[in-house]
């Protein structure tokens, strides 16, 4: 179920003082089962094409096809096309509005006309990938931690069983804990169920730990669409768009100038490991 | 679609009326009002209408956007006048059918209403639309300050129209924001009965009741930090200046009122 985006522009307020170009001539295909990574600065219109996915927002021009459906066409089943696209929004707690859990997850299986007992299935199925225990289920959304909130919401989305999981900073404003635990549910859910998932993150670190393949998105136009080790090769066009490389590979970058060549393309700390390893054993000094 | 909405919103851009000061534009867009009531002639309201069109026109605004500023009246409007034009009496009946009928001075009285209305909308959308909303709380509370030896706690008025106005634009974007969230979670907001319609509104309404509250605790903390304690003794960054460009505006508005008033006593 590929994502197809084809010279995509979008402008907000449009005709206003506040006209501001958010996207231009943007193209891309994100194919069925990557992990795909997208960053870049505050502004740059990551929010904005997240919401073309799902046909939340139409482009002034061009064309977004997922699944073979044109979302830009008006007698577009929207309803369907929300249930193969879920996106999880910035600090998605803040939708929570249910009494309970149970019926707080249930809202979107609800709204795609599934009837209870499925919906039991699917809560009873979607939890444990969330890493939510059952007993949290008949408790107000309102009285759990801000981890479990977040945890509930992204849950809410992953019960409308899409094909496609877009997560807007899943990880935002969460202690290292919670942001490991909802990297590594994201990470699962991507490995096990083979869904294809769109991470937008503003930790680089994050980035190289988790995705195949990373889009960079400066000033709304598309700058690179590559893998992790080729997005992180050049870190001096990163920092002109106001990005970085994980710190394991400035450090890596680093000893090279100091002229120890441990290698491209590292950007894990178990890569750097392996090959300040590799270094060592073929004699390097360090 | 909230976007829409540009009634109580601020363009800042650079024009002779949104450098009038504040007090003044206050005053002028009060007596506009209170002159839009006594202007009842056509020729009346042309002169309105004339002295508007300038205005907007001096304000750079644009008129899409002043026009834009209507719509969401445009119900009221089309009640009022639909009630002026059925239920006026009169002696000519142009129109009968049982208890309806339409009278030439239903027609007049419809007319008439339909006019205030925009006119009303208008000359107020001017000027929020060319005051930011602090130069605006700070008119106010300049107006008022007479006020506080009778005990009006001007200060305090001021300051919770500020942040009213303030958090407008916030509200407005958080609203979109969780329609977003929600439709993204199959949340149907077109379609379906009145009933069902304002059911679907329920997900939208508690996180942002919600968010409310908590933006105002927080913003409460954030100003006990600063040691806010109301307005005594409390001086104001911006003084307020009367230039003057402020005295041609008046004379301007003077002679506006004056031709209004002319008209009106039948010159």
């Amino acid at each position: 179920m590929p994502i197809i985006v084809q010279n995509v522009s979008y402008t907000y307020g449009k005709g206003s003082p506040f006209e501001k170009k958010a996207l231009e001539n943007i193209s891309f295909t994100i194919d069925d089962g990557d992990f795909v990574a997208l960053i870049g600065h505050t502004g740059s219109g990551k929010s904005t094409l997240i919401q073309l996915f799902n046909g939340l927002l139409k482009p002034d021009s061009g064309r977004v096809i997922v699944d073979g459906v044109d979302l830009c066409a008006d007698k577009t089943d929207m309803q369907k096309v929300r249930s193969c696209v879920g996106i999880v929004f910035q600090y998605p707690e803040y939708q929570l509005f249910e009494e309970t859990v149970y019926k707080d997850i249930a809202y979107g299986p609800a709204n795609l006309g599934k009837t209870s007992e499925e919906i039991a299935l699917i809560i009873d199925e979607v939890l444990p990938l969330v890493g939510l225990d059952a007993d949290v289920l008949q408790k107000s959304p309102f009285e759990l931690s801000g981890g479990q909130k977040r945890r509930v919401a992204i849950a809410g989305v992953l019960a409308m069983q899409p094909k496609v999981l877009v997560l807007d900073e899943p990880t935002a404003g969460l202690d290292p804990a919670g942001r490991n635990e909802i990297l590594s549910c994201i990470k699962n859910l991507h490995d096990k169920k083979g869904t294809t998932v769109i991470l937008v993150s503003h930790s680089m670190e994050d980035v190289a730990n988790t995705v195949d393949k990373i889009l960079v998105v400066s000033d709304g136009e598309l700058l690179a669409y590559d893998t992790v080790a080729n997005v992180f090769k050049d870190s001096t066009a990163l920092k002109n768009i106001g990005l970085n490389v994980p710190q394991v590979t400035r450090v890596v970058n680093h000893l090279k100038a100091k002229g120890i060549d441990l290698g491209d393309g590292i950007c894990t700390v178990d890569a750097a490991v392996d090959a300040i390893v590799r270094y060592m054993k073929e004699g390097g000094k360090c | 679609m909230l976007k829409d909405i540009t009634l109580g919103q601020y363009f800042p851009l650079d024009s002779v009326i949104h450098k009038i000061d504040p007090r003044f534009k206050i005053m002028f867009t009060l007596c506009y009002i209170v002159l839009i009531f006594f202007a009842s002639s056509p020729a009346g309201y042309l002169a309105v209408g004339i002295f508007s069109f300038l205005v907007i026109k001096l304000s750079k605004v644009g008129f899409k956007v002043v026009l834009k500023s209507l719509k969401p009246l445009l119900f009221i409007l089309c009640f009022t006048a639909v009630i002026n034009l059925f239920f006026t009496g009169g002696d000519t009946i142009l129109w009968q059918w049982k208890f309806l009928k339409i009278t030439t001075d239903g027609i007049i009285n419809a007319a008439n209403m339909a006019l205030r209305l925009v006119f009303l909308v208008v000359g107020s959308s001017i000027l929020t639309y060319t005051t930011s909303p602090i130069l605006l709380t700070d008119g106010i509370e300049r107006l008022l300050s007479p006020f506080a030896k009778l005990g009006l706690p001007s200060h305090e008025l001021a300051m919770m129209m500020t942040i009213a106005l303030r958090f407008i634009p916030t509200l407005l974007e958080e609203t979109e924001k969780i329609i977003m969230a929600q439709k993204a979670r199959g949340a149907d907001f077109e379609s379906g009965n009145l009933i069902r319609r304002a059911k679907a509104l329920i997900p939208v309404l508690v996180p942002l009741f919600i968010s409310s509250f908590r933006r105002a605790d927080e913003l409460a903390t954030a100003m006990e930090c600063r040691c806010y304690r109301g307005g005594k003794g409390r001086t104001s960054l911006r003084q307020l200046r009367v230039t003057s460009l402020d005295w041609i505006a008046l004379g301007v508005m003077l002679i506006f009122a004056l031709v209004i008033i002319f008209i009106n006593l039948g010159f």
